[in-house]
C-alpha cells in the first residue's frame, strides 16, 4: 500500500485520489482505504468486504449488504460463516489498518450462506 | 467550557458538517453540547478520539465504538452523560475520579459535571436519566462539600435559592456553595421561599457578610420581601445575584457574581479583600426601594 496505490471507499467503492481525507466525500458513509500496491481496487458500487487478518468482517460495501445483510450484523463475524468459497471472486490487501479485501462474485444470488438478516431464496 | 463549532469539527475530521450531524443522529456520537442559541459545540477530546479511531478501523460504526469506549481525554461531560444513559453510577464515579486526577474540584464541576447535567436535561424523553443525573450530582457535590477544610475567613455568605427541584440551576446553586466554601467563606444555603421569620433566625445565627440570590426562579415580590427582611433584621450586608437571578431586566442595584461557581467565588473574594463591600452597601441602602415592590 502506498500513495501510488488505488484508493477506494469501504462503503460505496468510489475511487478517491490520495489526500488527508479519511472519510469518503462521495457518500460520507465509508472510510477511504488503499488497495495493495499493484492490486486492483473495487469498482464503484462493487460488492466486497474488508476483513481483519483473521478473516473477521470489518467492513461491508453497500452492494455486499445484499448478500450479507446489514453491515452492523456482519461486523466481527468470521467471513466463512457468511459466504461460501464460491462467492469469493478475488482476494487482496488493503488498509490502513492492514486488512484483507475480499471481492465477491456477482451476481450475488445463490451465494448466501445463512447470511444474517437475509433469507436464502 | 469552550467547545468547537460544527464547521471546525467537521474540518478536523475531514468530513462535511452534514456527515457529522448524520453521525450524531445515527450513532449519537460525537455528542455535542448546545449553546443557549442552539449551536452545537463539540469537545476536542472526543473529536481527537474519533479521528484516531477512524484510522484504526475499516468502518465508521466500529471507529465510533472504539472512540466511545476509549472515552478519550482524562474525562469529559460526554462520558459522564454516557454513564447516566447507562444508569451506571460506578462509571459516573470513575469519570469524575479521573477528572480529579488532572483537574481541580472547581474545574471538574464546571467542565465535566455541570455541562453533563445540561446535556442530559436538553434531551426530550429522558426523564429517568435526568433524575438519576440530578440525584447523583447532588450526592457528589454534598460529598465534596464535606471534604472542604474549615473556613479560613470570618465572612459568612447566605445563599437564597429559588431553583426548582432537581433542575440544573439547583445544581449550579449547590456548586456555588461548594466554590464559596472552598474559597474559605462560611456559607448557608436556604430556600428563598422560606417564611421571612425563619430566614431572619438564620441571619442572626450566620451574621452574613453578603447575601446571594440564586436559582433563577425568584419573583420580584419574593426578592422584595427578602431584602425587606434582611434590612429589618438590621443587616447592612450587600445583596448579590448569581446567574441572572434577578427577575428584572435593565438596571438594578444588585451586582452580579457572574455565571459560574469559580467566577462567583473569585468576585466575592475580590469584593471582600478590596473593601468594596462597604461601597456596595452604601449604594444599596439608597436603591433597595427599586426592588422592594408591594405584593
Amino acid at each position: 500500500m502506498g500513495t501510488d496505490a488505488p484508493r477506494f471507499c469501504s462503503r460505496c467503492g468510489a475511487p478517491e485520489p490520495p489526500s488527508q481525507r479519511r472519510i469518503c466525500p462521495a457518500c460520507g458513509k465509508g472510510v477511504l482505504l488503499f488497495a495493495g500496491r499493484g492490486e486492483q481496487a473495487p469498482a464503484r458500487g462493487g460488492a466486497f468486504v474488508v476483513c481483519t487478518g483473521e478473516l473477521h468482517v470489518s467492513a461491508v460495501s453497500e452492494a455486499a449488504e445484499r448478500l450479507l445483510g446489514p453491515e452492523e450484523r456482519a461486523l466481527g463475524r468470521p467471513l466463512m460463516e457468511l459466504v461460501d468459497e464460491a462467492a469469493i471472486a478475488r482476494v487482496g490487501t488493503c488498509g490502513p489498518p492492514p486488512g484483507v479485501l475480499v471481492m465477491l462474485r456477482e451476481p450475488l444470488q445463490d451465494l448466501r450462506k445463512e447470511a444474517p438478516g437475509v433469507r436464502k431464496r | 467550557m469552550s467547545g468547537i463549532r460544527t464547521n471546525a469539527a467537521a474540518e478536523l475530521l475531514g468530513v462535511s458538517p452534514n456527515t457529522l450531524r448524520s453521525w450524531e443522529r445515527r450513532f449519537d456520537y460525537p455528542r455535542p453540547r448546545r449553546t443557549a442559541g442552539g449551536h452545537r459545540q463539540y469537545e476536542l477530546a472526543e473529536l481527537e478520539a474519533l479521528r484516531r479511531a477512524l484510522y484504526e478501523t475499516h468502518n465508521i460504526s466500529s471507529a465510533i465504538e472504539v472512540a466511545r469506549q476509549r472515552g478519550e481525554g482524562p474525562s469529559s461531560a460526554s462520558r459522564l452523560t454516557d454513564a447516566f444513559d447507562r444508569f451506571d453510577e460506578g462509571a459516573a464515579d470513575r469519570v469524575l475520579e479521573e477528572s480529579l486526577a488532572v483537574r481541580s474540584v472547581d474545574r471538574t464541576v464546571e467542565e465535566v459535571l455541570l455541562p453533563a447535567i445540561e446535556m442530559v436535561e436538553a434531551r426530550e424523553g429522558r426523564e429517568a436519566e435526568q433524575e438519576l443525573a440530578s440525584r447523583w450530582a447532588t450526592g457528589w457535590l454534598h460529598a465534596s462539600r464535606r471534604t472542604v477544610p474549615a473556613p479560613s475567613r470570618t465572612h459568612g455568605v447566605l445563599l437564597l435559592d429559588s431553583s426548582q427541584r432537581r433542575d440544573h440551576e439547583s445544581l449550579h446553586v449547590q456548586a456555588l456553595e461548594l466554590a464559596i466554601r472552598r474559597a474559605g467563606f462560611r456559607s448557608l444555603l436556604l430556600s428563598s421561599d422560606l417564611p421571612p421569620e425563619r430566614v431572619a433566625r438564620a441571619m442572626r445565627a450566620v451574621d452574613p457578610t453578603a447575601f446571594v440570590f440564586c436559582g433563577g426562579h425568584a419573583t420580584l415580590d419574593l426578592l422584595g420581601r427578602l431584602v425587606y427582611t434582611i434590612r429589618q433584621v438590621g443587616s447592612a450586608a450587600p445583596v448579590f445575584e448569581y446567574r441572572e437571578s434577578m427577575p428584572v431586566t435593565g438596571d438594578h442595584s444588585i451586582p452580579s457574581l457572574g455565571a459560574t461557581p469559580t467566577e462567583a467565588a473569585e468576585r466575592l473574594k475580590a469584593y471582600v479583600d478590596s473593601g468594596r463591600l462597604e461601597q456596595i452597601v452604601a449604594t444599596q441602602r439608597f436603591q433597595d426601594e427599586s426592588i422592594r415592590l408591594p405584593a
